[in-house]
Formats: structure tokens, sequence, C-alpha cells
């Protein structure tokens, strides 16, 4: 099952009614999918232990895409915040 | 009208003038424990935090902004960023191990953070309220409602988190119509 599949399985444990909504990594979290704080704050939690990995800092997170890469660099050891938002 | 004005405070603080009124079901429990209040006055937060003498969760921009608040020892308090930072959440985690958390209703933590550590930490969610009395010498009681305990069948959904924030909700709205 590719990240994307994976996310939204736990997109939709959290909220249900996006089981039926077109995802993408350009999907926005709050714009598209609404996802207010405590939600935010659930899915962050269901990620770091679904993929075994940890938000450090202020990771700059917006859409779906943004949290694959981060997954991909974190596994890589690689998670590291430049000014300009992007991270490597 | 306080005779003894905003200087001498931390003498009544120390002498005992905050009261701490529980209900018999939270007596003689040591269990680190969530307590959570809709308080929004940075003193009155201040007082709360120094009477309960626990860890305190409170958002970073309130922390760094309010003199008041930044009374509370750093070593008691737990700052949150909001968003995808989850390291409050840990550490937060960590401390109920052997020390009660405070949290209040506004800012980037909430009642939502509360729930959602309730359920992965297993502690119990007590909701309170201050009230300050109009005597000659103010004295501050600190209202303590029956703890909220995390139910064994639950899922981690946002569904069930909002129906736990509700129950929150009406426990505080409770504590404070009762009176002493």
């Amino acid at each position: 099952m590719n990240t994307l599949n994976e996310l939204r399985a736990i997109l939709t444990g959290i909220s249900p009614e996006i089981a039926e909504m077109p995802l993408s990594e350009d999907t926005r979290l709050i714009d598209d999918l609404g996802l207010d704080k405590t939600r935010l704050l659930l899915f962050a939690v269901s990620v770091e232990d679904n993929f075994d990995i940890r938000f450090v800092g202020s990771p700059k997170i917006h859409t779906l895409g943004d949290i694959i890469r981060y997954i991909k660099n974190f596994s890589k050891g690689l998670v590291m915040e430049h000014e300009n938002g992007t991270y490597t | 009208m306080s005779c003894f004005g905003y200087g001498l405070s931390w003498l009544f603080r120390a002498a005992g003038f905050t009261r701490i009124y529980r209900p018999d079901k939270c007596q003689g429990d040591v269990k680190p424990k969530i307590y959570i209040s809709d308080e929004t006055s940075p003193r009155e937060k201040t007082a709360i935090a120094a009477a309960l003498r626990c860890t305190v969760i409170l958002p970073i921009e309130e922390y760094i902004g309010c003199a008041a608040i930044r009374t509370i020892s750093p070593c008691k308090v737990i700052t949150a960023c909001g968003g995808f930072n989850t390291e409050w959440f840990h550490a937060a985690l960590k401390r109920l191990k052997t020390d009660s958390v405070l949290i209040f209703s506004t800012g980037s933590v909430g009642y939502g953070g509360a729930v959602v550590l309730s359920l992965m930490s297993g502690a119990e969610i007590v909701p309170l309220c201050s009230r300050s009395s109009r005597r000659l010498i103010r004295q501050r009681r600190i209202m303590i409602g029956a703890p909220i305990v995390p139910e064994g069948n639950y899922a981690l959904s946002a569904e069930w988190v909002n129906s736990e924030i509700k129950r929150v909700d009406m426990a505080i709205s409770a504590i404070r119509g009762a009176e002493v």
C-alpha cells in the first residue's frame, strides 16, 4: 500500500467523511479536508505511530504531499528545515 | 475591593488563602490527573497553577507574551506550538507518569488536546473552576468536579473525541453553576 493510501486510511479512521473525498499530494489539510486543531493533533499522532516517525520542530506541513516527503526524509535521517519553509 | 493590593498576593498564596473544594470521589486518589479549566485571566491561571502545584501546558505565545504567566516556574511549564508540532504532547505523556497536568480551554491545546492526552495516557480528566470570594480578605476558591474517566471501548476518532469534549464542557458548566 503506498503512503498516500495509508494516509487516507488514517484520515478515514479519524473523520469517516474523508473516505469519499478524492485525495492527492496537493490536498490541503485545513482548506480541503477541513481538519480542525483536534483532528490535526489526532492525525499527527496517528501518522507518527503508523510510520514510526516524530514531527520535530515546527515543520511547514500544509498538504498531504508535505507529509509524504517528511516521512521519506525522516526515514533517511535527513529532516532539516530551511528558512524558506522547505525541508530536505 | 482588595484592601491589601496586588503586591501582597504572594503572601496570601503562601498563607493558604486559596481553598480547594473537591467532591468525595477525588479524595485519597494520588494518581496523576489532567486538570482542565476554562479560566481566561492570566492572573487566575497563575493562581490555579500555584495552588495545584502541577505541570501546566500553555500555548507558547501566551507563555512568552504574558509577564504574569511567566511567574510560573519554567520546570513546571510545557509550551505547545500547535499544528504538527507534537513535542508538547509527548512531553506531557511522559510527565503524566509522575505528575498531574493542568490545561486551559483556550489556545492551541484546549479540551481536544486534553481528551486525546487522556485517551493515550489513561489519566482521568478533572474539570475545575475558580472563584474569588468578595470578603475583606479576598479568598480564592477552586472548585474541582468529579473526574471524567476515559472509557475502555473508545475509538480514536474525531467524533468520539468531540463527544468527550462536550462532556468536559458540561462538567465545567455544572461546577460553575453549583453553590459551595
